[in-house]
């Protein structure tokens, strides 16, 4: 549950928070992450029914008004089930654009790549219908794309090359990097979760493996790591100075988050089905995707 | 002196220099070049014919006794090849899990039928193996395995269940420990046996790995028949074959094994940063560390004579070559090394395995601390 008033969370960001929780929660809770990263669960009616595209729009706008801090808490969120549907680029663009505001359907944009021979990346970018925000600032323009090659590393990002490459306001961009490290700090908090509850369940040499010190050490620095990733994603969203090196420490702490729950869970923790990869994968590619961005 | 020892002291004083003219000569290009970019076919290919290669240019079974197809030379030659074949950039061989833990395992405890059966199709490449120890419900605590080998006349029939079996797609033999007493005592009721992995009731099904790729199995036994000729050691002495099995696992030619592979990632990793100009700083520390474990093979294997110093030296192998790769390819999937993305993607991801599998991080540590330290258990 989000707190309205913890370090600036408004009530927007806090009601809104919860609700998508629950949402998500109703979508995908009863299937495995393996199976759902690679389908399309969530469709984006439902988002957009739901004004969920319009939630960080400023209010005279005809949005919901989200701060950035609230979009830390909603991406979090979001960041827990890595559900593939483009709701945080998309808001996003709608925050940032009045043309991507008349959208009804989805928007993407670009961010450079070190992938040789491709001019830009988009996430989600060959999803059917989707527009493509050319210019990531108030005046900005959506258009189409010439969808590339697809990436399939990160299932649940559906990253794609594209023949544009987009332009970022420097406002804009801090604000991307901080909602794509506030995401991979939700990764973090869900990994973390699963690892407790798994090593409360596992048994070897007659007891569960939770009661090995040298697993409850993984785990409580495994909550020290995502404790600190979500405070850096807070101290982003508030302290714009420190954004990206804030937002780079949260990547590389929930990226250990995720490899000792991978640790934690042995064997099982090295198979496709199980899914945890799916969380490292999406992580690994929102830290590649925010290092594309201009700093 | 006897000719055959005269050979071997020859061998000996002429190793280095021949090794390392036969890897000039022999390590594949396409291996050399493209790994990187070899696809998993390709790379099993590749590893099966350097295990053919390794036999015909008399590089295989090097500490192994010249009588059943080894060249009767030491562990120090086991190492020095290593090293070699790492500059050299050469494959790992596919037959492994044969040359590691087989080959010893017999030398030490077979039979004379069983070494003669089994080395030389080992040795040649022709005969690849797997290891069948871990269960769904016994991993770390591998004394608990419940796989069951009736006994039956002549032999055995085994019914149950393995897991993360790798290489059991193309072993001809499994490594098997088996429970083989139902009301004996923990330690003493499991023998160990060597299965045929083509025999009737025998399936394997896939599971795939955080990579996409499926190097391991789950693998049922219905009712497989083992002779007792194919037992090693005695009914109910399968735990000490199992450690047995385990110290070459974790022990210093395995860790040479794995020191050519991440040599070939650091080289790989260095030529990246270089043409960036990145992570100067961090690369002479892993640098300096890979060169590290080759150094700690050599300490542990000069060390063989003194048990106790020798296990100090050996036991930390393990931790150390599986955390420091995990490390490198940490830092190699944040470089903005364009060209080598998809394989330090792919490495980054088989790398998370290397502290589970042979015996968990964490586990190594309690070994260390409780057989190396002494600690109170
Ligand atoms: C890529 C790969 C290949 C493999 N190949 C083979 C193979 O060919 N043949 C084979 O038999 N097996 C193989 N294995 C299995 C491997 O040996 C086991 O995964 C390993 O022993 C751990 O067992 P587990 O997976 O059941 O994890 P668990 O034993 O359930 O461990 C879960 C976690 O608990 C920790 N833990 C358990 N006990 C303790 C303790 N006492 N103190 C502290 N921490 C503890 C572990 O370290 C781990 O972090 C392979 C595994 C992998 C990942």
């Amino acid at each position: 549950m989000s707190v309205v008033g913890e370090l600036g969370l408004s009530e927007v960001g806090a009601v809104g928070s919860d609700a998508l929780a629950e949402i998500l929660t109703r979508t995908v809770s009863n299937e495995p992450v393996a199976a759902y990263a690679v389908a399309e669960p969530l469709s984006w009616d439902v988002l957009q029914q739901g004004g969920w595209d319009m939630l960080g729009v400023a209010e005279e706008d005809g949005g919901a008004g989200a701060s950035l801090r609230d979009l830390v808490e909603l991406a979090r969120v979001w960041g827990r089930a890595i559900v593939p549907a483009p709701l945080l680029p998309t808001l996003m663009a709608k925050r940032w654009s009045a043309s991507a505001r008349e959208c009804d359907g989805p928007v993407t944009f670009s961010v450079h790549t070190r992938t040789t021979g491709a001019l830009a990346v988009a996430p989600f970018a060959d999803m059917p219908g989707i527009e493509v925000l050319h210019d990531v600032s108030p005046g900005g323009s959506v258009g189409r794309a010439v969808v590339g090659h697809a990436d399939d590393y990160a299932p649940s990002l559906r990253i794609a090359e594209v023949d544009v490459l987009s332009t970022w306001s420097a406002d804009a961009a801090r604000e991307m990097r901080v909602v794509w490290a506030a995401e991979a700090t939700g990764c973090a908090a869900r990994m973390l979760d699963d690892a407790v509850a798994y090593a409360k369940d596992r048994h070897q040499f007659g007891q569960p493996i939770g009661r090995f010190q040298a697993i409850k050490h993984h785990l409580a620095n495994a909550h020290i790591f995502a404790e600190q990733a979500e405070t850096a994603a807070i101290l982003a969203s508030l302290e714009p100075e420190r954004a990206v090196a804030a937002s780079r420490f949260a990547f590389d702490a929930s990226l250990r988050v995720i490899e000792i729950a991978i640790q934690v869970h042995g064997g099982l923790g090295f198979t496709w089905e199980m899914g945890l990869h799916m969380y490292l994968r999406h992580v690994g590619a929102l830290r590649e995707l925010a290092a594309g961005l201009p700093e | 002196m006897s000719t055959e020892t005269e050979t071997v002291a020859a061998r000996r004083a002429n190793f280095r220099a021949d090794a390392e003219k036969w890897l000039a000569l022999n390590v594949p290009d396409e291996w050399r070049k493209n790994r990187g970019a070899l696809d998993e076919e390709q790379e099993t290919r590749i590893r099966w014919e350097w295990d053919r290669q390794l036999h015909a240019g008399g590089f295989a079974g090097l500490s192994l006794p010249v009588e059943y197809g080894g060249q009767g030379l030491g562990l120090r030659e086991e190492v020095l090849f290593g090293e070699l074949a790492a500059r050299a950039q050469a494959p790992d061989s596919l037959g492994r899990i044969g040359k590691i833990l087989t080959a010893p395992l017999l030398i030490a405890h077979g039979t004379e039928q069983q070494r003669a059966t089994y080395l030389p199709a080992i040795l040649s490449g022709e005969q690849v193996w797997c290891q069948g120890f871990s269960e769904p419900g016994s991993g770390s605590d591998l004394a608990s395995v419940a796989c069951f080998a009736q006994k039956v006349d002549g032999g055995y029939l085994v019914r149950g269940r393995k897991t993360w079996t790798s290489y059991s797609r193309q072993a001809e033999r499994c490594l098997l420990l088996v429970r083989t007493d139902q009301d004996a005592p923990r330690y003493k009721n499991l023998s160990l046996l060597l299965l045929d992995m083509k025999a009737p009731g025998v399936s394997l099904s896939p599971i795939r790995q955080i990579s996409g790729s499926a190097h391991f199995s789950e693998t049922t036994f219905d009712d497989v028949f083992v002779s007792d000729e194919d037992r090693v050691g005695a009914d109910g002495n399968g735990w000490a074959m199992a450690m047995a099995i385990l110290s070459s696992e974790r022990g210093a030619v395995e860790a040479v094994t794995r020191y050519v592979e991440i040599r070939a990632d650091m080289t790989l990793l260095r030529d990246c940063c270089a043409r960036a100009g990145e992570a100067v700083d961090r690369l002479q520390d892993l640098e300096l560390r890979v060169e590290l474990i080759r150094w700690q093979v050599s300490k542990a294997v000069a060390r063989e004579e003194d048990e106790e110093r020798m296990l100090g030296s050996v036991m930390v192998l393990k931790v150390l070559w599986s955390e420091l790769w995990q490390e490198l390819t940490s830092l190699a999937a944040k470089l903005s090394c364009s060209e080598h993305r998809d394989h330090w993607r792919y490495q980054y991801l088989e790398s998370r395995a290397a502290t589970i599998y042979s015996g968990t991080s964490e586990i190594q540590r309690n070994i260390v601390a409780e057989r190396v330290l002494g600690l109170p258990k």
